[in-house]
Order: structure tokens, then sequence, then C-alpha cells
């Protein structure tokens, strides 16, 4: 590992945040926390990170916004977004793939290992930022 | 509720449109008889038009019939009060136009004819005013009268009004030379008959048709001014007939004076020819002869001011015969030199000769006219003339009572009498033998008001009466309007419709009763007396049944002690609204019903709602929340939010029964709390499992510990399992999955599925087998969704058979329907329980015996996921052996392949099996 990637957390929840951040240090990343989504479209602003992941239901500006922001000011912004959201409103999902992300999850239905594998193989793409959604290894149902 | 108010206005209407056509018609007759007893035609002869008009003359009747007896038509507002008016004004500007030289010029002879009788003049403010007069009208017949900005009414009674002023200044100044005044007048009583005919036609239909009026702030000033515009109407015609009539008589006059000269002059000159016939025949021997025919003469006419004159030119003698003196007098010739040149210069100029004094004419036979000398004759040296002009005039015209002149030229021969100030002068010629005289008569100015008496009155009269009674009945406020009372009937049954509407759309019951009340005024019972097709559905009863039926009676089963029928009555009497949630059993019906009761004027409306489903759903979820809150503390702290929510939800979906608007919200607020509660649920359960990992993964974690740890992470992921399920269901329940169907091959789903799952088969040693791949299965469903409905059929054949069993899959197809199996040597299902095996939360009491850890979601869920794709599931015994067999059909997609293959984003959703 020559230099360790960075990846800009974006989550409201303290506990999740944390468990998250510690997971992903322990896994050799770099980590930044933000939030909500003003801080967090800051610090995307800022840029130099590797992965984004994104929460959806934040207080002051939510992750819909915010990744609809960044696209808006940074068109040419290539990082990676993972959509991480315990929510199912309808229409998350189209809406966020309408402006470009790397993959949807549910949080609830996640484990750290699988995330973190996740987290490695969008980081070690040639090309990050990809449309395609990320597979889920286990599934929020299929609804 | 189907008959409208307003039959017994309409069955007045005609009666009362025929009174008032007769009493129109009497009118006019009255107004034919008086204008021919007195000779004018003052009502014609104030319209814009006149006899030598012909054919505008009977536009414009037919216009103002329109005018009159369109209010009492159906016709619209806009044909009888604008209508009118408009083809008055178009007539007056055609009329000008047809002034014009270069229209005239090209107009028809015939044409040319009607038009340009009535050319030029005060035509152009003519039909400005009737226009002006037409928006007045329009304005007043207007539902909205009451609202006619103020400034309409401002000019469209300021302008006649001001017209009107200035008519009457004309007629008080009295210079008839002031054209402009002169067209102002024109214009007023024009306007004023416009005005006084639609105001009389607007009162007619007010009262036809006995409908209200809001009166304008206006009201009261439009009818002063129209009052005003009335007697200025009145003062005008007046006027006219009198100069008229003065103009007449003077004429006639003047004409008897004429005749009375020319009789007297035809006498003596028939004298004088008389004399000179006796001259010629030299019957004159002696001056004695002729005195004596003199004197004849003289005595003939009876002049005592006339005087004759012989001249006998030979012997320079002159006899004079004036007729005071006694006899002839001889004198010196005076004048006589001088009329002989003068005749001898006619006779050779054969011409006119004027002097000072006297003008000669050559005449026949020697006989000359000589003016101002009666005549005169000249024969055989004898010049004989009479000097009679002025007494002769003297005589005639002093027997007149007026004063007159009679001027030649600019120069007054003659005066009589002293012109009173306000005289009218008319002007004659007056022929007299030799010259032409100015005869000017002065008539008094009055001279006409008492001949056209009979008029006045009439017609003052009539808008005397038509002017007080328009200004009370706007002053009282109750002044009618027609189309009112239609409009509102319109407005009423569109309401009514709008109501029965609601009334039908509602899928609330709804009822309508009303009281009954014993002899002492107490309530007993009610009668019903609406009844919407949601009441009846939920009753199970036609309206037939229910109509006039009393509510005690309909309850007897259900309400055996009349509870309810006790609330009802206390709903009246305090007149507050009650709702009742109840569980009703009896009279037909089973099951919970809420209901509300609301107090009408002597009755009650009820409002009522089947709400057993949500009766039992609640129960439901009751049940299954206290479930959850033996599982975590947290999840407890979770659960009483959800329970707040449900309720609140709850709350607001009763709230939203009442109307669409709010059930929208409710079904939002649905749509939110699935959201949200997935949200809030999986959030603190996502930090705990990360949370134990982490546990799970720090260093010195190990025996004990870790497997506390390892069971509390899938304690952890099974209550996420939970949550996700109940999810799942709940979206499905709410019909917001949103399905992506495609052409799917169930043959190939299964064994994508078999295979996945082949690690818990082998883990309980059971033997799998999948049957019917041979062929292709397609049908047009999500295939993730379908694929979860088979995973839980199968999952649970694993799981309700002991170790080392058979699961057997099969894959075909039948009458047009994709059939799946699912077989097991299990425990099979209890017959009690087979009616509720696909029901939400059920659970079967042997499935204990293996596992307690089910939710009792996964066949609910494998149901709902298959009808919504038109699919069937059924459960069927194995006859043979125990075990259980699952069957579910979807329909297969047959037709048209083709079209599917080119639009492979096409969503099609196969009917319903």
């Amino acid at each position: 590992m020559t230099s360790a990637k960075r990846i800009l957390i974006v989550e409201d929840d303290r506990v999740l945040r944390r468990a998250c951040e510690v997971g992903l240090r322990k896994r050799g990343y770099e980590v930044v926390t933000a939030t909500n989504g003003l801080e967090g479209l800051e610090a995307a602003l800022q840029g130099g990170f590797d992965v984004v992941l994104l929460d959806m239901l934040m207080p002051r500006m939510s992750g819909l916004d915010m990744l609809r922001e960044l696209r808006r000011r940074a068109p040419d912004c290539q990082v990676p977004v993972l959509v991480l959201s315990n929510s199912s409103r309808v229409g998350d999902r189209a809406e966020t793939a309408a402006l470009g992300i790397a993959g949807y999850m549910v949080k609830a239905s996640l484990s750290l290992d699988h995330l973190a594998g996740v987290v490695e193989r969008l980081t070690s793409e040639a090309r990050p930022g990809a449309p395609d959604p990320a597979a889920p290894a286990a599934p929020d149902g299929v609804l | 509720m189907e008959t409208i108010p307003a039959a017994d206005a309409r069955d007045v209407r005609p009666l009362r449109a025929a009174a008032t056509l007769a009493a129109l018609s009497g009118l006019v007759a009255l107004a034919v008889l008086a204008a021919w007893l007195t000779g004018r035609t003052p009502v014609v002869q104030l319209l814009p038009f006149n006899a030598s008009m012909p054919f505008t003359t009977a536009l414009a009747l037919v216009a103002l019939s329109v005018a009159v007896v369109g209010p009492l038509t159906g016709f619209p507002r806009l044909v009888w009060a604008a209508g009118p008016s408009s083809v008055l004004a178009g007539l007056s500007l055609l009329h000008y136009l047809a002034g014009l030289p270069f229209i005239s010029e090209r107009l028809p002879a015939a044409l040319l004819e009607e038009v340009t009788a009535g050319a030029g003049g005060t035509w152009p403010l003519t039909a400005a005013a009737v226009l002006a007069a037409s928006a007045a009208a329009w304005g007043v017949a207007h539902p909205a009268g009451a609202r006619v900005p103020a400034g309409v009414w401002a000019v469209t009674a300021g302008v006649p009004l001001a017209l009107g002023a200035a008519g009457f200044f004309e007629h008080a100044v009295g210079s008839p030379s002031s054209r402009l005044w002169h067209e102002l007048a024109g214009v007023t009583v024009h306007t004023a008959a416009c005005l006084t005919l639609i105001g009389l036609a607007l009162l007619v239909r007010a009262w036809a048709l006995d409908s209200e009026l809001t009166v304008p702030r206006w009201g009261p000033a439009y009818a002063a001014g129209a009052v005003v515009l009335g007697t200025l109407l009145l003062s005008e015609a007046v006027r006219q007939e009198g100069h008229d009539h003065t103009i007449a008589r003077a004429q006639q006059t003047a004409l008897n004076f004429q005749t009375s000269i020319e009789l007297e002059l035809a006498a003596r000159t028939e004298a004088l020819r008389r004399m000179a016939a006796r001259l010629r025949a030299g019957v004159y021997r002696q001056d004695t002869d002729w005195r004596v025919d003199a004197a004849n003469y003289l005595a003939d006419v009876r002049d005592p001011y006339a005087s004759m004159t012989v001249v006998d030119e030979v012997a320079q003698v002159e006899w004079r015969w004036p007729v005071q003196s006694a006899g002839a007098s001889r004198t010196a010739v005076s004048d006589a030199p001088t009329l002989r040149r003068l005749l001898d210069q006619a006779r050779l100029q054969r011409d006119v000769v004027m002097s000072e004094h006297f003008k000669v004419a050559p005449g026949i036979d020697g006989f000359v006219l000589v003016a101002p000398i009666v005549g005169s004759l000249e024969v055989r040296g004898f010049l004989v003339f009479e000097l009679a002009y002025e007494p002769l005039l003297d005589r005639v015209l002093s027997r007149s009572p007026h004063a007159i002149s009679i001027l030649e030229g600019d120069l007054p021969l003659y005066n009589h009498g002293v012109p009173s100030a306000d005289a009218i002068s008319v002007d004659s010629a007056l022929y007299l033998p030799g010259s032409v005289w100015q005869l000017r008569l002065f008539m008094p100015g009055n001279a006409g008001w008492a001949r056209s008496l009979p008029t006045i009155v009439l017609a003052g009269g009539l808008l005397l009466a038509l002017s007080v009674g328009a200004a009370l009945r706007l002053a009282r406020g109750n002044v009618v309007r027609a189309g009112h009372l239609r409009e509102t009937n319109s407005q009423l049954r569109k309401t009514e419709e709008l109501l029965h509407s609601v009334l039908d759309a509602s899928t609330n019951g709804i009822i309508a009763a009303r009281a009954l009340r014993s002899p002492s005024g107490t309530i007993t019972d009610f009668e019903m007396q609406l009844v919407n097709p949601a009441a009846e559905r939920l009753l199970g009863k036609g309206r037939d049944q229910l109509i006039g039926q009393r509510l005690r009676e309909q309850s007897a089963q259900g309400d055996p002690e009349g509870q309810l029928i006790d609330t009802y009555i206390s709903v009246i009497e305090t007149r507050t609204s009650v709702e009742i949630e109840r569980q009703y059993v009896g009279d037909g019906l089973d099951g919970w019903f809420r209901l509300v009761a609301a107090p009408l004027a002597d009755g009650i409306a009820l409002t009522f709602e089947d709400v057993t489903q949500r009766k039992r759903a609640d129960a439901d979820r009751n049940a299954y929340v206290a479930e959850l809150e033996r599982s975590r503390d947290q999840i407890h702290r979770q659960s009483v939010q959800l329970q707040w929510q449900a309720d609140e939800l709850t709350r607001a979906r009763d709230e939203a029964l009442a109307g669409t608007r709010e059930m929208e919200t409710a079904l939002k607020m649905q749509a939110d709390f699935v959201s949200f509660a997935s949200h809030q649920l999986r959030t603190p359960l996502a930090g705990i499992k990360w949370l134990m990992e982490l546990a799970r993964e720090e260093p010195g974690v190990d025996g004990e510990l870790r497997s506390y740890l390892d069971d509390s992470l899938s304690s952890a992921e099974r209550l996420i399992g939970l949550v996700n399920d109940l999810l799942d269901v709940a979206r499905l329940e709410a019909g917001r999955t949103i399905a992506a169907p495609a052409r799917v091959d169930l043959g190939a789903l299964c064994r994508d599925l078999v295979h996945q799952l082949q690690p818990n088969v082998d883990q309980r040693r059971h033997t799998l087998a999948i049957e019917g791949l041979e062929h292709e299965t397609v049908v047009f469903v999500d295939g993730a969704m379908v694929q979860q409905a088979v995973q839980n059929l199968l999952s649970n054949a694993i799981k309700y058979t002991p170790d080392g069993g058979h699961v057997r899959l099969t894959v075909g197809q039948a009458d047009g329907l994709a059939t799946v199996t699912v077989e097991d040597s299990g425990i099979g299902v209890p017959e009690e329980a087979r009616p509720w095996l696909f029901e939400k939360f059920f659970r079967a009491d042997n499935v204990h015996t293996i596992e307690t850890e089910g939710t009792g979601l996964g066949l609910f869920m494998v149901r709902l996921i298959l009808e919504k794709f038109g699919g069937r599931i059924w459960y069927e015994p194995r006859p043979d052996t125990a075990g259980s067999r699952f069957l579910f059909t979807l329909p297969l997609h047959e037709e048209c392949d083709d079209i599917g293959e080119a639009n492979p984003d096409r969503r099609r959703r196969p009917r319903a099996a």
C-alpha cells in the first residue's frame, strides 16, 4: 500500500459514523467524516477522496440534495459515491442513480466486511464512479 | 328534492305577460287616438324617423317592439336590451353617412330617397346617445346590476342628463339660430325617448317575472334624471307644437289678406274698365258726366279714403274727387306731367318704368298699371287715375288683430300695430298689381299652447306616472329584475346535482333521518329519509327497504337496548356530533363500524363505514408490536414510536375517510410512515450490528465472550430480516412496490435458486429434486420478486422437513398457465390451519416443534407477490404421505413475443387468471 486511500463518510448517526470510521480505519483507509450534507458537500468539493459514502436522510441537507449540488458545482468530479441508506423512500434509488452513483446499499443489510470489500473494489477500479450499482451481497429484500 | 321552487313563478308568467301586452296595446291606442284628436302625432314625431322614411321607420318599429316584448321572452338579454338600440343607432349612422356627398353619389336612386330624407343634422350625436342608452339598459338588466361600476352609470345616465340640460338651456334662451343648441336639443329628445322606452320595458319585465332586483346606488339619480328628461322632452314637444301652429295660422292670415286685397282691386279695376269703355264710346260730353261716373265709382268701392283724379291734358285741367268732399274740385295738374312722361316711356320701352313716386307697367288698350296708384286709364287726352294705395291697404289690414309690416325689399312701406316681445314673425309674399311685396306678420309666441293641451296632458301624465313609478320602486329597493330568479333556479339545480354526485361518490354510508316525536314532544324514533348507495351496500339492503323505515326497527337485533337511538336523541338535544366505534352483530351485519352522528334541523345525519378490516389489522399489529417489545429495549423504544406513528396514522386515516382530500393525506402519511419506520428501525440496528462486528474483531475476544457476541450478532441480523420482511409486506400492501416486469424463464429462475440454496439443503442432508426444466416456461413478471416468493416456499420446505427428507420442485405448464409445485416430506399443515395459511402473521401450531423464530409473514408475502402478477397459490395435502405440497400458477407469456423482444422496456402486466 503506497499511500492510504481516502474515504469521506457523510453520516448523521453518531454510532454508525463511528462504527464505519473505525472499521474502515482498521482496514487501512484514511477516513474523513461529515455529519450532514452541508459539511459533506464542503469536504467533497475540496476533493482528494477516493470514495464517498453518503447517507440519505440527514439534517440541514439531505444526501440527495448534497449529491445534486455536488454534480451541479463540480460536474467533473469523478469520485465514486456509494449511497448507504436505511430509508426506503420510493424514488431515492432512481433519483440518485440518475445523478450517477457507484452503488446504493442498505446499511442494516450490510456487514462491515462486505462494505470494506465494496470500498476496496471501488478504490482499486481503474475508472471510478461507474454508474453501475454494486450488487449487494445481502439484498435489502427484493422490494 | 326533485321539486323546483320556481314552478309557481313560471305558471304566473304567461298570464302577466299577456296582461302586460294588453295594457301596452291600450296605451298605444290611446296615444293614437289623442294624436288623431289633436291633429298631431307627437309620439312618432319625437323618434328619429318619420313618414318620409318608410323602411327606416318599419325597421325602427320592429326594433322597439323587440325592446318592449323581449324582456317577456326567453331571448338572451343581449337581444332585447342592446339589440334594438344598436339597430336604431345603426340607422342613425346610415342616415348621416348618406348625407356625405361621396357616398350619396354612389347610392341607387330608390335607396337615396329613403336614406337622405333624414340625412345630416343630429344623426351622429343621436347614434352616440342611443348607444349610451343601450349601455344603460344593459347595465340595468345585467344580473350583477348592483355591481355595475359607478363610472358606467355616470356615463350612461350623465350623458343624457348633460344633453338634456343643454336642450333645456336652448329652450330657455330661445336662440333658434344656434345650430349646436338645436342639435343638442334633438339628441336630448331622442335619448329621452329611448331611455323611457327601455325603462318601461325593464319595469314591465320585472313586474311580469316577479323577480327581485338589488337597486344600484345610482338608481335614484337615474330615476331623477328620467324625470328631468321627461319634463324637457315635454317642453320641447310643446314648444315645437306651438311654433308650428302659430306659423300655420300666420300663413293663413296672410293668405286671407292677399285674397281680400285682390278682390278689392279686381272690383275697382272693373269699374275703371267700364269708365274706359264709355270714354271710348264717346258717352261723356260734359264734365258733369265724368263727375257722375267718378262719384258712382267711388260710391261702388265704398272706400272712404279713395280719391279719383281726371286730367284733361288738352285743357290742362285736372279734376279730383276726394271722397270726403262734396264734389270734384278742379285744380292744376300736379303729378300729371310726371305720370304722362312715365306712361310714354313705358309704352315705348314696353317695360316697367319707375320714378320716385310712381311705377308704371305697360298694359293692354292703353290701360296701365301704376303703383302706388290703384289704377289709371288714358283716353284721348284724358288721363284718369285713382290714388287709393295707402287707404286701401289700411282698410284691409286694419281689420287684423296682429302686428303687420309690408316691405318692398328691405324698405318698409307700411306698418300696422307694434309687435310684442315674444311675437313670432312670419313672412309671406303679397302680390299686388305691378309689384311683389313682402307681408310680415307678427303672431303671439304662445299661440299653440291652448290647442295642444290634450297632447300635453296625455304625454305628461304618461311620463310622470312612469317616472314616479320607477322612482318609487327604486327607492323601495324592490325593483324586480328578470332572469334573476331563473339563474337562482339553475344555480340551485346545479348545487343539487353536485350534492347528489357527492353523496353517490362517497364510500361512507350516509343516512339522513327525521326525528319522530310523541305528542308530548319527546323524540321516540327516527325515520330514514335519505340513503346513499354506499349505505345501501354497507347495510346490504336496497333503498326501498330503507327509506321510510324506523331506525329502532332497523337496529332491533344489533341494538336491543336502544343505546344507539338514545345517543342519537342526545345528539339532537345537545346539538353536538358524536363519533362511535362499536362492534355490531345482528340485522344481517357482523363487524366493526365507525359511525358519526350529526344533528340536522329536526333529525340526524349518520355517516358510517365498515372498519372490521382495520380493527383486525390493528389487533394484529398490536400483537406484533408486543412481540417486538420482548426482543430488545431499544426496539421497544422504537416500537413506542411506531405505535405512536401508527396511532397518528389511524387517526389521520379516520379523519381522511370523511373526504377524498384527507384520504390522500392519509395515504401519503402511510407511505411516509413506511419509509420513516424503515429508516428509524434500521439505523440503530445497523449500529448494533456494526459495533458487534468491531467488538468481535478486537484482540483477545474469544471463548465465551466471542460466542456471546456471535449470538448477539445473529439476533440482530434476524431482527433486521424481520424488519425488512415487515417493511416489504407493508409496501406490498400499500401498493407502493415498483415492479419491473420482464420475460422470465421460470425454469432458469428455479435452477439458479436451487443452486443458491444448495448449502442449506446439504446442511440438512435433504435431497432436492428439480423437474420440468426441459421446456422454457416464460412468464412476464419481476424476476427478483418471484424469485423471492419461490425462495420463501423452498426455505419453508427445507426448514419444516426433518433432516434427511425429500424436497421436490416442479415447473410445468397447464391450461395456458405456468405452474410451480414445491413438495416436501415434512411435518405438513394441520387441517384446521389450512384456511389461514396465507394470512398475515399466521403460524400453524405444529411449526413450534421445529423452530420458534418465524414471523408468519413469509407465505403472506408469497401470496401478495404472486397476486401482483396475476398468479394464485394454494396448499394441497399429500394424500399418500405426510408433508406439504404448495402449488402456484402464473399466466404464461405467450402472445406477441416478437413485440416483447422488440421492446424490452415495455411494461406489461398479465391479466389476472
